[in-house]
């Protein structure tokens, strides 16, 4: 690891370190690095560096939605479609139950507002659905596994989010 | 404490702090602010889209907890053009120390934007905290434009190796491998083990990557071929653990760059993650640019061997 300057100095006795800051500078941030890794602390640019670290089972869990229109059909709302800033759904769905009813009424108006400037329509309001995906049917196929969802949250046009009571297990869309 | 655990730390100690050449440093300021410079430039849309972000939609972490909104897209604009000349004079090694001291607090509220939609970004991480290692050290002195300036008014070039020179490319080195590897443990403890790569656990992965992307045929393949999937989770896992050993062993960086590249690259080809920040940053930290260098420059034509001299 040594570069031919310092192998040098070692040869002729004369190792000269860095000053004293420096190195508090350097042991300060890799304890930082090495802290937050190891207790999973989020605070970037440190970070708990947990990249797929879960294991995943062949019953994957997610997230859908769907706008509802006047005449209650649903249609799946295209994240895809949004500006970058507003197409995190998963992620704003992980700490959705934990939101104010004012914060989620206005996240849900956000949304729907979305669909509309897309064409969509939301007189009926939204569907937040929990999604389960049986990954083995993905063996031997290559055709995206249906996922079975089971509604969670109905959000209606300016009355808030609601939770949704439980539905029967396994109903598809 | 043992004699042995004595002469470890002491020995540790020599490396970590010892003596360092100027150029190697130089090149990390270089490659680095390169990069930097890369991920803004080519992300000026995305930034302003970011700025636009509606308030309801805004999920912070860290220090942009202190905004209850994305910042406006005056302040980006401001940001980014700061961010970008600061980046590329730094880049260049003019006013060098004060260049990069201004565009990495700039990238760093650009780059917390992407934190602030409810998910932590890693694909910038390794290059912020290298760029954070060698921003307060003497990354000018060599192969820069402030180097050439003090050479014309005559003052002494920085010596050929000292010890100003070697501590922020092994903090770099240290960040960037310490990184991998508490990447790696997590994929162990998270599995009790060894499962992360002995379970199935790579196939459903790329499968549900496969289904969220409407379709990717690398990821479907590799998910259809079981003993490849395995062979690839090992391989990502053995690489994220070992990874450290590059800092004891030198010659293994031969192997363990290529295969950090291969694993990003493979990222990107079946989840669509771009990491090609971290990739980048792999390579110009563990890359020795001096010898590097001296293999090229004899092979130049005259007029262009500029870098050739030292520092």
């Amino acid at each position: 690891m040594r570069d031919a300057g310092s192998r040098a100095a070692l040869q002729s006795g004369r190792m000269s370190l860095a000053p004293r800051p420096a190195r508090l500078f350097v042991i300060a941030l890799v304890a930082a690095v090495a802290v937050c890794g190891a207790l999973s602390i989020e605070a970037w640019p440190l970070t708990g560096w947990r990249l797929f670290s879960r294991e995943r089972h062949q019953l994957a869990s997610g997230w859908a939605a769907t706008s509802v229109d006047a005449q209650g059909r649903q249609t799946p709302i295209p994240f895809d479609s949004f500006p970058a800033s507003s197409s995190r759904f998963v992620n704003v769905m992980s700490g959705f139950a934990r939101l104010s009813p004012a914060e989620r009424e206005a996240t849900c108006q956000t949304w729907a507002r979305l669909v509309r400037e897309r064409g969509g329509d939301t007189t009926g309001g939204l569907r937040l659905y929990s999604t389960i995906r049986d990954l083995r049917e993905h063996i031997g196929r290559s055709q995206p596994v249906e996922p079975v969802r089971t509604l969670r949250w109905a959000c209606a046009d300016g009355r808030g989010a609601r939770r949704a009571e439980p539905a029967p297990a396994g109903a598809r869309p | 404490m043992s004699a042995t655990a004595v002469a470890g730390f002491a020995g540790a100690r020599r490396w970590a702090f010892g003596p360092g050449d100027p150029r190697q440093l130089a090149a990390l300021r270089i490659g680095l602010c390169a990069v930097l410079l890369l991920r803004l430039a080519t992300r000026t849309g995305v930034y302003l889209d970011l700025a636009a972000q509606p308030q309801a939609l805004y999920r912070p972490l860290s220090y942009m907890q202190l905004l209850d909104r994305m910042p406006s897209r005056g302040v980006v604009v401001a940001c980014l053009a700061i961010a970008i000349v600061a980046a590329t004079l730094a880049a260049a090694g003019l006013f060098s120390r004060t260049m990069l001291a201004i565009a990495l607090p700039a990238s760093l509220l650009l780059n917390g934007m992407f934190t602030a939609q409810g998910k932590v970004n890693h694909n910038d991480v390794l290059l912020t905290l290298c760029l954070i290692a060698i921003v307060f050290a003497r990354h000018g002195d060599a192969w820069s434009l402030d180097a050439w300036r003090a050479r014309r008014r005559g003052r002494a070039p920085a010596p050929a190796a000292g010890p100003d020179y070697g501590w922020p490319v092994r903090a770099a080195m240290m960040v960037v491998a310490l990184a991998y590897m508490i990447a790696g443990l997590h994929k162990v403890v998270g599995s009790g083990g060894l499962g992360w790569a002995t379970s199935e656990n790579m196939r459903w992965l790329l499968y549900l990557a496969s289904d969220d992307q409407s379709g990717n045929a690398a990821a479907l393949w590799i998910a259809d071929h079981d003993w490849i999937a395995h062979l690839s989770a090992f391989g990502l896992l053995a690489t994220e653990l070992l990874f450290p050993l590059v800092l004891f062993v030198p010659r293994l960086r031969w192997i363990f760059v290529p295969a950090a590249i291969a694993l990003h690259a493979g990222t990107w080809v079946t989840l669509r993650l771009d990491y090609s920040a971290q990739l980048l940053t792999v390579v110009v930290v563990f890359v020795t640019w001096p010898a590097v260098v001296s293999w090229i420059a004899p092979r130049l034509p005259r007029r262009l061997r500029l870098l050739e001299q030292r520092p």
